[in-house]
């Protein structure tokens, strides 16, 4: 692959709060453009299993809806008895299923340098598991 | 390359793969019936595995750094399957530098 350039960084979150969302858009944005690619794609991924990193909408209310509909799908309860992960001592496995639900990473397109967006998207790390710092990793590759 | 089937990253944790399991029981229950599932009008039983698959994803897409998968303390890549018993792909391509 003559002339492909690549960057790597990686950001570190500690959200104060269990589940959280913030909007990370003009951190990728910064790696995008330090890395002088124009034509290309960029990775955006959580490396935590309790983490994500997604694409919508910033809207405070969407995402106070997220929260709600996520516990629905996948209840905090650090008992054991309802979630055998938590026989190992954590108290997270609602985390894991969570962040399967909005997702591990998003593959966003560069074109003429910049992230080609919808009129609407974001790009958002998802915290289920939060009060401890974590990381993201951002992957830039193309010419 | 299923469209029944996933690969997702999570935990390697046996416990955690029992909830998984009953989870998705529950977002998506199995049942051969073409009354719960219109799918099933085919002749297939499989409904349930179609959406199970697109809670726990289609594909993952990793950064190789220095040659080598850039994980977190705990990632790894499962094959997740969801109407078994039969000979099944996955595809994995490399490409960069």
């Amino acid at each position: 692959m003559c002339g492909m350039k690549s960057k790597t960084e990686y950001l570190t979150f500690n959200l104060p709060a269990r589940m959280a969302f913030q909007n990370i858009t003009p951190e990728v944005e910064r790696i995008v453009r330090d890395s002088g690619v124009t034509e290309g794609i960029v990775l955006c991924n959580a490396m935590h299993i309790t983490a994500s990193v997604f694409i919508n909408d910033d809207e405070s209310g969407l995402h106070e809806d997220y929260k709600k509909w996520l516990e629905g799908l996948a209840p905090f309860d650090a008992s054991p008895k309802r979630y055998a992960h938590n026989r190992t001592g954590e108290d997270n496995a609602d985390a894991h299923m969570k962040r399967q639900v909005m997702g591990r990473e998003v593959v966003v397109a560069i074109t003429s340098g910049k992230l080609d967006f919808g009129p609407w998207e974001q790009i958002f790390y998802g915290e289920f598991d939060g009060r401890r710092p974590k990381r993201v990793l951002v992957k830039v590759i193309g010419e | 390359m299923h469209i029944t089937a996933s690969v997702f990253i999570n935990d390697d944790e046996s416990g955690l793969h029992e909830d998984y399991k009953k989870w998705l029981e529950g977002l998506a229950p199995f049942d051969a019936s073409p009354k719960r599932y219109a799918h099933n009008r085919t002749g297939e039983d499989n409904a349930d595995a179609h959406m199970k698959r697109q809670v726990m994803g289609r594909e993952v897409v990793v950064a190789i750094t220095a040659g080598k998968l850039d994980f977190g303390p705990w990632e790894q890549i499962f094959y997740g399957e969801f109407d078994g018993r039969r000979p099944k792909r996955v595809l994995v391509k490399v490409i960069g530098e």
